[in-house]
């Protein structure tokens, strides 16, 4: 049974990228028939100074990359949006660095050490797009979308004014974690741009919650397996509504037609 | 305690238990005679942190409870400070998931390296083999982890999910907790934060030279930086009236630097102004302020000219002198010791966390109305108490709680 739900909120516009899907047009091709998406690729981050860039990871440039196309997009201002990180891994590339380094007695970089943190695209973020907004970045296991959202719809709630994006990043993993760590692991960033209100004769989108759920329920079903592409997909196919299982919890996305 | 200004969208929560572990013991009364007393005595140096040097720690020495077999895969010491915490407050959330049910019990905890020590020995040990060891778990270094950890220790099917901001990750997590139970997903939030000792950020934090070998010396112009410290705090939030109440949540970013802090404080007094704003309070109202106070030359600058334009001649203090910076778990713990101070008066009187420190102003800081030794307020009337904790990526948070009635 689901047991209770987020209050609604509007999906304004959404943003993607993944190696290979750099813009909408490919993305609505990938989302109406999923296939393979390769693991090597760079997102653009032209809009972002060159001294800044060069000292972001891939995982940090997938994050601002959707970010900044979403506002974009949307015609809203960039600093005038309050951001929720979802990530399940973070940056573990850096990490890995981090313990190699470590392994080895060797010194941490400082800046390697600054990046470490789950935190490190929302302060980019606020660096680029000269944001002083709140901003939180969550983990939440496979469910790190879902809680994303409902942290977000949490913000929404208690302050209605002002937009919040919510960006959903993974990068692959390096070794030894890629064999740790069950659950498939491809690049990839999704940007929602929420708001309490949408426009006049906008759907809007109700998240219920509830559990326990029995099963496995990620990547079955023929899902994505991947549940912010799997909302995507949901979300431009039109679709009434869809249930994600989740280890012991269920999410339930509902779209609310506009009277 | 001046009656709220506004309506905000914040509603009633109270904050109905809390149980703690930190480097002056693992029970709320041990640590709070302590913290009274100003013992310093727990910052006590290691030689194995930090290869070829020795660093001043603020480590657990209790013995901790074992995560027990049937969730061996979150074995780690970051979840055994966590389970010490809720041990103190088992009683209170086994009533909430009795009177609620366990899928209206949620949890929102804060971590900025969650069970990390674990995975730096599985990698050296990977490294070395080729293989992890048969006891590593990824769930014991995923930051996720800590959340899901305690939700199945406690049989709950709510929300679970960790917040991790570094240094502010445990104090935002009360906006986080609170929505839970004003969107009526939840009736009762377990929530706090725990962070351990570990390799990565004794040296991470010794490479940007933010880290003093004498004991953390906030405020005075003879400061180093901060010790690193470990420890758990775990608060029961639930949707009622009277106790210590959550009363404001305010946050801000920086957009200034990905590790050091507006110079001038700008980021700081917002989310100072924005805790007073969403707790309908005016300044006049706050009664104490727990700083963030690392005693890094940056921080210290910068916090005190926030705190002087928005506290003016407010009664402050850094408790991380006493215990250390307990990183991800500071924001929980700092609101903690203003709940135990409000929880706790004798005879009429709230003891001030007192501001150790050597006594040398720093003329180059603003001036704050530093809290000494048995220094206390009287109850009576309304108290209301504020915590900072700013973070790395200038990830800032102020939090105010208070009591009514005595």
């Amino acid at each position: 049974m689901v047991a209770a739900g987020v209050p609604p909120v509007s999906v304004r516009e959404w943003a993607a990228w993944a190696p290979g899907l750099s813009d909408k047009s490919k993305w609505l091709g990938f989302l109406k028939s999923p296939g393979e998406i390769p693991l090597d690729g760079a997102p653009d981050v032209g809009f972002i100074a060159p001294m800044l860039g060069r000292r972001m990871s891939r995982f940090n440039r997938m994050a601002l990359n959707t970010a900044y196309s979403c506002c974009r997009d949307a015609g809203a201002p960039c600093d005038a949006v309050r951001l929720v990180v979802a990530s399940r891994h973070g940056d573990m590339a850096v990490m890995a660095r981090l313990l190699k380094a470590l392994s080895e007695k060797d010194t941490l970089l400082p800046a390697d050490f600054t990046n470490s943190v789950h935190h490190t695209a929302a302060g980019y973020w606020g660096l680029v797009a000269k944001n002083r907004q709140a901003s939180r970045s969550i983990a939440g296991g496979e469910a790190s979308f879902c809680y994303g959202f409902l942290d977000a719809a949490g913000m929404l709630r208690h302050d209605p004014a002002r937009p919040v994006l919510l960006v959903a990043v993974e990068d692959v993993l390096p070794e030894p974690f890629n064999g740790l760590v069950g659950g498939r692991c491809i690049p990839y960033s999704v940007a929602l741009l929420l708001e309490a209100e949408g426009e006049p004769g906008s759907g809007r989108v109700a998240l219920g919650f509830g559990g326990p759920a029995g099963g496995d329920g990620a990547g079955s079903d023929g899902t994505i397996g991947i549940p912010a592409l799997d909302f995507l997909r949901w979300h431009v196919g039109g679709q009434d509504a869809l249930e994600m299982r989740i280890g012991q919890r269920r999410w339930q996305w509902t779209l609310l037609h506009p009277r | 305690m001046r009656p709220r200004t506004e309506a905000t969208g914040r509603g009633i929560s109270r904050l109905s238990a809390l149980g703690m572990v930190n480097s002056l013991g693992s029970d709320t009364r041990t640590i709070w005679t302590r913290l009274a007393q100003g013992d310093q005595g727990s910052l006590v140096m290691d030689e194995e942190l930090f290869p070829g040097q020795s660093v001043r720690v603020g480590r657990v020495d209790a013995a901790l409870p074992q995560v027990p077999d049937g969730l061996r895969r979150y074995r780690c010491r970051n979840n055994s400070l966590a389970l010490c915490a809720l041990r103190q407050i088992e009683a209170e959330v086994r009533a909430a998931v009795r009177e609620h049910g366990p899928a209206r019990v949620g949890v929102v905890m804060g971590s900025s390296t969650s069970g990390v020590a674990a995975s730096e020995a599985a990698y050296a040990s990977w490294r070395e083999t080729g293989l992890a060891p048969a006891d590593y778990s990824y769930s014991q270094h995923e930051l996720g982890g800590l959340a899901l950890f305690l939700a199945e220790c406690c049989g709950v099917s709510g929300p679970a999910y960790t917040l991790s901001t570094a240094c502010s990750s445990s104090a935002k997590v009360f906006s986080c907790a609170q929505a839970l139970l004003e969107m009526g997903l939840c009736d009762a939030v377990m929530t706090g934060g725990a962070d351990s000792l570990c390799r990565l950020t004794v040296q991470g934090f010794g490479s940007l030279q933010a880290t003093s070998q004498s004991p953390c010396n906030s405020m005075s112009r003879n400061r180093r930086g901060f010790n690193v410290g470990e420890g758990a705090a775990l608060f029961l939030l639930t949707r009622a009236e009277g106790g210590i109440q959550l009363l404001g949540v305010g946050e801000s970013s920086d957009a200034h630097h990905m590790s050091a802090p507006d110079p001038e404080g700008v980021g700081a007094a917002a989310a100072m102004a924005a805790a007073l704003a969403d707790a309908g309070l005016e300044a006049g109202a706050i009664d104490y302020i727990n700083l963030h106070g690392t005693g890094t030359e940056l921080n210290d600058k910068m916090e005190s000219k926030a705190v002087s334009r928005i506290l003016p001649g407010v009664p402050a203090s850094s408790t991380k002198p006493l215990i250390g910076h307990t990183l991800g778990a500071a924001g929980a713990m700092e609101v903690g010791f203003c709940w135990l101070a409000l929880a706790s008066p004798i005879d009429g009187k709230i003891l001030l966390p007192p501001h150790c420190w050597d006594g040398e102003k720093d003329s180059a800081l603003c001036a704050l109305a530093l809290t000494k030794p048995g220094q206390f307020l009287e109850t009576g009337a309304g108290r209301a108490f504020m915590s900072n904790s700013f973070g790395f990526g200038g990830s800032n948070c102020s939090v105010v709680i208070g009591r009514q009635r005595w």
